[in-house]
């Protein structure tokens, strides 16, 4: 047992702003049914994410492991580090495509024209700096941000009230299956924070999935509440939009504040740090267990230059950003996560049944 | 080579501490050869005081530091005694400082000592030490008498209500008004001798019913650990019990006041007196402390309450206006208003530097004036205050080196900074830092900075306390007396323990800040 222990509730906030980082630069594609598409294929892909957590951590205990790292170098070192370089890869195209989801979002809606490769570079050194001061750091701070986005979600509901038409906001017929099946799978890939956490349940006091299912509902119910809000109050126009929720929130007024997108900003990059953070934390220990006499200081500072400088030649180029962005939003990610967890649960326990089957000669 | 060269510089002009030699020698049974060795060792000082006695046969010397004795008390009452006890029966000179220990009653406090170490320390701090010839054993007298600050208002914790008494340098005056406010015989009150050379007390206050063990072991071990040369100040000893050395923000506390002392004991923390400092320091300390002051406590709940929060809206304006007004004015001028912004513009458009030198250039003026406000004689002092009135007010700006906004915007981050006076310098430092990033990076550079600072603030970790604690991670029943407080009625019912705290941890710090623990 490590003596890191990260209580239940700022684990659960944790990853609640992982899977809350989508939802703000959310841009719906297609006919929306008025919404209720978007509301049903992520309620339907949290549950299943929810499902998928159970299953892999009943596995892990059915293995007798804490954490996957456990995991993996039971095998021998040879497999640790296949593994160790897979969840790696992982983790390295998670950070960046956060960093960079955040630079495009950045220099296309709100500074136009400014630099992507300054704005991705400052963001990952920040995340690399909450990398180096350590997951009880991150978490601790992600239970205010998500307090934050709570709270902005509360104002701008207030802001944007005047502008509510029920009517914009229709329920889905059968009509809409396919739109809802594609948005289920994409909202499903992207979120590899499964994987995330079963990196770090030896961390979490009390873990179980009852910590990652709090901070999923938690996500799913904002998510829920903002579609829904943007639904009746943009109506048609939002699916014209690009960041619809930005767009809300710009037409958003209180009192002498005539538009409240700073709240998008503030939320959302604060929320990106806790994602981005979260991950290049990961990648440090994995470089940790490759490398074990590394110190953590010299894992850190590599592995935030290392991304640092991979998301200034990524954000350099338009296409190169693209071609990213494309790759992550499929299922590689979730797929490849998904592999690593079942071959090295596999490979624990065909190797508890060899073990056994020696001993009974 | 410049490393070489660095190393040559730093054997030739630093010294390791270390401990002066000879002092573990025993004292000689012989009075001639102890004064000897004394006098070799101090070097033949001029304010060590030997005077030399005879007393019904016996031959003593009294050694004194000049200033330091009560010469008073000494004479007229330690030396009368001296020829009552030992006249009569003769007994062995050895035997004698015990019979003075036992018998003497005038010195209200006496120590046998064995070695030098012992002599000079004694006699430094007040002692006034008798050496009977014959005998290897010396006797300490308590007859201090040395000159020292009155006590009286502390100057930089001050109060409308509550006591008015402040520590003063005597670490054993400062004990007694700890002593006189808390009469329970569950504090305790530990002496440890810390620098090398300077040897000054250092007092562990705690209470054993709160307390953690674990966590008072732990101190104490970190305090025998310390290696300096002198011990001046309790600031010194700040950075050896902290866990992280480049945090901004600090997981211990300072006090200058006894009461405020006595509160943090009795919930569990630990205080350390420092002989010739004022302030004592308290650990664990939580950032949410920074916002309460004893004042709190004596006024009603609400209205408490009302001025917690005008400390938060204060913390958060004297670090973010300034890199916020830059950022807004620079990069989003769609969030002013309408007639706001055009007068901003009106008067920006006349000055010479950007609104980011503007910015720092008037924080750099105001804090040149301030250090040299506290450095001033008094006399000259209000010279300062002039000064600042006509350069900053006036010159500045008819001389369009800044805008009257931005004299505006000082004006009001500088006052939010003495709110709270215990976060002075991180949040002057902060304030430059966001200044930097909204003139560069717009709001988006300040949020990042946000993000910096936070994740910063959520590192700290003073013997497994968390300094966010308690509003992350969240214990919402401790939340009564942060953000809000709770009346006495509810308070006083039951009493918060420090070290049970949300996210405390008493294994030890968490393995993320030492740097080599588990990744």
């Amino acid at each position: 047992m490590t003596k890191n222990h990260i209580g239940a509730l700022p684990a659960s906030a944790l990853i609640f702003c992982c899977r809350i980082f989508y939802l703000l630069t959310y841009s719906p594609r297609g006919p929306e049914y008025g919404g209720s598409a978007s509301m049903t294929a992520f309620l339907a892909a949290g549950l299943v994410s929810i499902g998928l957590c159970a299953v892999f951590w009943g596995l892990l205990r059915r293995c007798g492991a804490s954490g996957l790292p456990e995991l993996f170098h039971r095998q021998g070192r040879v497999f640790a580090a296949f593994c160790e370089l897979a969840v790696l890869l992982v983790l390295t195209g998670s950070a960046l495509s956060t960093v960079m989801n955040a630079s495009g979002f950045l220099t296309s809606a709100v500074y136009p024209g400014a630099g992507a490769q300054i704005t991705a570079a400052a963001a990952m050194l920040v995340c690399a700096y909450g990398a180096y001061s350590g997951i009880e750091a991150v978490s601790r701070m992600a239970l205010p941000v998500a307090a934050v986005f709570v709270a902005g979600l509360a104002v701008a509901a207030a802001g944007i009230a005047r502008e509510i038409q029920p009517a914009y906001f229709t329920f889905a017929g059968a009509e809409a299956v396919p739109q809802v099946l594609e948005l289920f799978f994409q909202a499903l890939y992207h979120n590899t924070e499964v994987l995330l956490f079963l990196l770090l349940t030896d961390k979490v006091r009390g873990a179980g999935t009852a910590v990652y299912a709090r901070g999923v509902l938690g996500s799913m119910t904002f998510y829920q509440l903002s579609i829904l809000l943007v639904t009746v109050t943009l109506g048609p126009f939002a699916y014209v939009r690009s960041y619809p929720i930005y767009s809300m929130l710009a037409a958003a007024e209180l009192s002498v504040v005539t538009r409240l997108d700073i709240i998008n900003l503030l939320v959302w990059i604060l929320v990106a740090f806790v994602r981005g953070a979260a991950y290049l934390y990961c990648m440090v220990g994995c470089v940790r267990r490759l490398a074990p006499g590394l110190r953590r200081s010299h894992a850190a500072a590599g592995v935030g230059l290392g991304m640092t400088a991979l998301a200034w030649y990524l954000c350099g180029s338009l296409d190169r950003g693209l071609e990213l962005w494309e790759l992550w939003s499929g299922a590689a990610p979730f797929l490849l996560s998904a592999a690593i967890i079942l071959l090295s649960v596999l490979a624990a326990l065909a190797a508890g049944k060899k073990v056994k089957s020696c001993e009974n000669g | 080579m410049l490393f070489d060269k660095l190393k040559r510089e730093k054997r030739h002009t630093y010294e390791v501490p270390k401990r002066d030699p000879g002092l573990d020698q025993p004292l000689s049974p012989t009075l001639e050869d102890t004064l000897a060795r004394l006098a070799q060792l101090t070097g033949q000082t001029a304010d060590l005081q030997v005077n030399r006695l005879e007393v019904e046969g016996y031959k003593l010397a009294f050694v004194m530091f000049e200033g330091l004795v009560n010469y008073q008390t000494l004479i007229l009452g330690t030396a009368s005694d001296l020829h009552r006890l030992l006249a009569g029966q003769k007994i062995p000179s050895c035997l004698v400082p015990d019979r003075l220990c036992q018998e003497l009653f005038m010195a209200g406090d006496k120590k046998k000592l064995r070695s030098f170490e012992e002599l000079i320390q004694f006699i430094a701090s007040g002692f006034a030490v008798l050496l009977i010839d014959g005998s290897p054993e010396g006797v300490a007298l308590g007859v201090q008498g040395f000159s020292f600050r009155s006590i009286g208002e502390p100057a930089s914790e001050n109060n409308l209500r509550g006591s008015r008494e402040g520590f003063a340098e005597p670490i054993r005056i400062n004990m007694s008004m700890i002593r006189r406010r808390m009469k329970t015989p569950s504090l305790r009150m530990k002496l440890l001798k810390v620098g090398e050379k300077s040897r000054t007390d250092v007092c562990l206050i705690y209470r054993s019913d709160y307390a953690d063990p674990e966590m008072v072991r732990r101190v104490e071990q970190r305090l025998r650990e310390v290696r300096l040369d002198n011990l001046m100040d309790s600031g010194y000893l700040r950075p050896f019990l902290e866990s992280g050395p480049f945090s901004l923000f600090s997981g211990t506390g300072v006090t200058e006041r006894p009461d405020t002392l006595c509160a943090k004991v009795s919930e569990g923390r630990i205080a350390i007196l420092v002989d010739g400092s004022p302030y004592a320091i308290l650990l664990p300390c939580l950032f949410s402390e920074n916002f309460q002051s004893m004042d709190d406590y004596a006024e009603r709940p609400y209205y408490a309450v009302f001025i917690r929060l005008i400390k938060y809206l204060a913390f958060f304006l004297t670090i973010l206006l300034p890199g916020c007004y830059v950022a807004a004015v620079n990069f989003h001028p769609e969030l002013i208003p309408d007639q706001l912004l055009f007068r901003i513009a009106e008067a920006e458009q006349d000055m010479a530097f950007p609104l980011m030198f503007q910015a720092l250039l008037i924080h750099f003026i105001y804090e040149l004036m301030r250090e040299a406000g506290l450095r001033l004689p008094r006399p000259v002092g209000h010279a300062v205050s002039i000064i600042g009135a006509l350069v900053i007010g006036d010159a500045a700006v008819t001389a369009g080196l800044i805008s009257t906004p931005m004299v505006m915007v000082v004006a009001l981050t500088t006052i939010s900074s003495f709110v709270i006076p215990s976060l002075y310098e991180p949040v002057t430092l902060l304030r430059l830092l966001f200044i930097l990033l909204g003139g560069t990076l717009g709001l988006y550079g300040v949020v990042l900075g946000l993000a910096f600072v936070g994740v910063n603030l959520c590192s700290v970790t003073v013997l497994g306390v968390p300094a966010t604690s308690p509003e992350t991670p969240l214990s919402l029943y401790s939340l009564r007396d942060t953000l809000i407080r709770v009346g006495w009625r509810q308070l006083g019912q039951e009493q918060f323990i420090i070290s049970r705290t949300a996210g405390a941890d008493q294994n030890g710090e968490p393995a993320d800040q030492n740097g080599e623990g588990q990744p």
